[in-house]
């Protein structure tokens, strides 16, 4: 059975751009205008699946995420979260979810243990717990602080140790690992993962490696809609005629990108990050030789290699189009 | 159940919050004192430069009339002031998504927000009529269990009005800021530190309704002439009324604007 059925959802919200003068700004106030942020938006989460959302900003990911946490109502359409509907019926089941939300705080006045102590009572659970999990996000230290002097990092440890409270079979976890260091974000990928065995989960996030690493099934929105739907895998079996470069350049000028990119054969051309290196991506496979003699005829290249598209090359193909 | 057990939880959480705030706490006490010591010193000079009696107000009595307009104003100011902002705060700071995601009854989270700003006010009014006991001598002549009581209908009374306001608030941000306006005109019209003699009688008949008004003659009743249940029950039922009244109304308030909320999200 399915933990979360989301049907055909439509949502509006206030134009905020839309700003009229006259006797329209009038009518504005009491009628406001409104855009579509959800435009009938399907899918199904079963039992022990972790479930990406991937969408650019303003895609409508964290809407969707509060509508099915049952923190907003849709306009259209209808969504069932471990077979309640969803927002009626949300206090036959709020003892059974849990997550975090971007940019949603603990109560700053409090200290981080105090936040969670008021939690745990709300949730039925007992102070081992809270230690347990302070100890666990690496939090011994900080828990006495006041929550406004914490930073990014913290407080999204401290939320994340909140989400983890009730053992929640549904967690829902909206960029769990924006404003982690490293070495705690892998920390959280990992219990994230073995969550998975007592949770369902819908992540939203825009770290791609890490959905890649974590979701079992992916959708990705743009402007309100589904436009891609599959497992990780199948996704990147989008790219499959396209054919990818990673070629390490002895100097990386803006000129060059610019010409490459101007190449009739190259969809597309991203640089690697604190290298002298370029993803190179081509229309076609069949275009490789064209490429790589134009490719050397006036650059000198240090490394050439063939790789496997990646879901940011999805990702990025999918939004382009 | 659900509701008492969120309520405690979350009472306690809320006077930890106000905790935090150090300076508000201070202000509390030394705001409150420094108005009645502006005002002692005001009436203590026109009194003994002469003048006998202003609206009933005399030297003899001046002193308690102040301290027990400026002991109950707390009460009326914190809920048309802190508690009215309270879910604006809360929006503002976005802690609401976590709690309203959680299973704790939403209407125990506004209630707890009234009770823990009773205690707040129960906790400064001891300090300040401790201070006040420093600096000034007078006599309440009735009893102060009544006084008590008188306290708690007020403060209920005015609790939801000032729940109704942060309700309103949290659906449209600027009520809160007319909640604090609308304290500051209450404190002006209700002969907080003066008697409604000071302004001219078409102004002095709308002063006597308003329930804050009420509620601080009915204390001053007691403190100044000693009067007995049975002489105020009018007040008492009225201010009973009204707290009844007050806090339906925020109940549905909150109901209906949950509703609502829904809809732009929490």
């Amino acid at each position: 059975m399915s933990e979360i059925i989301v049907k055909n959802i439509v949502k509006y919200y206030p134009d905020k751009e839309y700003k009229p003068k006259g006797f329209k700004r009038i009518k504005n106030i009491v009628s406001p205008k409104k855009k579509k942020v959800l435009d009938n938006v399907s899918f199904e989460v079963k039992k022990g699946e972790i479930f990406g959302l991937l969408g650019s900003n303003g895609a409508g990911k964290t809407t969707l995420m509060k509508m099915m946490g049952g923190l907003m109502e849709a306009d259209e359409g209808e969504i069932f979260i471990l077979g309640e509907k969803m927002p009626e019926n949300k206090k036959k089941i709020e003892g059974r979810i849990n997550g975090v939300f971007a940019r949603a705080n603990m109560w700053w006045e409090l200290t981080g243990k105090q936040n969670l102590l008021t939690y745990a009572k709300i949730y039925g659970v007992n102070k081992e717990k809270v230690n347990e999990l302070i100890d666990f996000f690496g939090l011994k230290g900080k828990e006495n602080l006041y929550s406004d002097l914490f930073s990014t990092g913290e407080v999204m440890r401290f939320c994340l140790a909140k989400a983890f409270l009730n053992d929640p079979e549904l967690l829902f976890l909206d960029e769990p690992t924006i404003g982690l260091d490293p070495v705690v974000a892998i920390k959280v990928r990992e219990l994230i993962k073995k969550r998975k065995k007592k949770s369902s989960i819908v992540l939203s996030t825009h770290n791609m490696e890490e959905a890649d690493f974590l979701c079992d099934r992916i959708v990705i929105l743009n402007k309100g809609k589904i436009i891609k739907t599959g497992t990780p895998k199948s996704l990147k079996k989008e790219l499959e005629k396209k054919e990818i470069f990673e070629v390490e350049f002895d100097k990386i000028s803006s000129k060059l990108i610019d010409n490459l990119n101007k190449l009739k054969y190259v969809d597309r051309v991203n640089l690697i990050e604190d290298t002298q290196s370029l993803r190179i991506i081509l229309k076609e496979k069949n275009h490789v030789n064209h490429f790589m003699k134009e490719l050397q005829r006036e650059n000198k290249i240090q490394n050439i290699q063939k790789v496997s598209p990646t879901l940011e090359d999805v990702f990025i193909h999918l939004m382009r189009k | 159940m659900r509701f008492v057990s969120d309520f405690l939880v979350l009472t306690i959480a809320e006077v930890r919050k106000y905790y935090r705030w150090k300076e508000r706490i201070i202000w509390d006490i030394f705001g409150t004192l420094a108005f009645l010591l502006s005002f002692l010193l005001v009436w203590g000079a026109v009194f003994s430069s002469g003048s006998v009696e202003i609206g009933g107000l005399n030297k003899d009595n001046y002193v308690i009339f102040l301290v027990t307009g400026s002991l109950l104003w707390p009460a009326i100011g914190i809920c048309l002031g802190p508690l009215s902002s309270a879910f604006v705060r809360e929006k503002y700071h976005r802690s609401s998504t976590y709690f309203f995601l959680s299973p704790a009854s939403r209407f125990a989270f506004l209630f707890a927000k009234a009770v823990a700003s009773m205690v707040e006010v129960l906790l400064t009014s001891i300090v300040i009529l401790i201070l006040i006991l420093f600096f000034c001598e007078f006599t309440f002549k009735g009893s102060l269990l009544l006084a008590g009581l008188v306290f708690l209908l007020t403060f209920l009374s005015f609790s939801g009005v000032g729940m109704t306001l942060a309700v309103l608030g949290a659906w449209r941000e600027g009520i809160s800021e007319v909640s604090y306006i609308l304290s500051e005109v209450l404190m002006l019209l209700s002969g907080v530190f003066y008697p409604l003699e000071v302004f001219p009688e078409s102004v002095r008949v709308f002063c006597e309704v308003l329930p804050t008004t009420q509620a601080i003659n009915t204390l001053r009743a007691i403190g100044m002439e000693g009067a007995t249940l049975s002489q105020i029950m009018p007040q008492i039922i009225y201010l009973a009324v009204f707290s009844i009244i007050s806090i339906s109304i925020a109940y549905f308030a909150f109901r209906h604007i949950e509703k609502k909320a829904m809809l732009i999200g929490i």
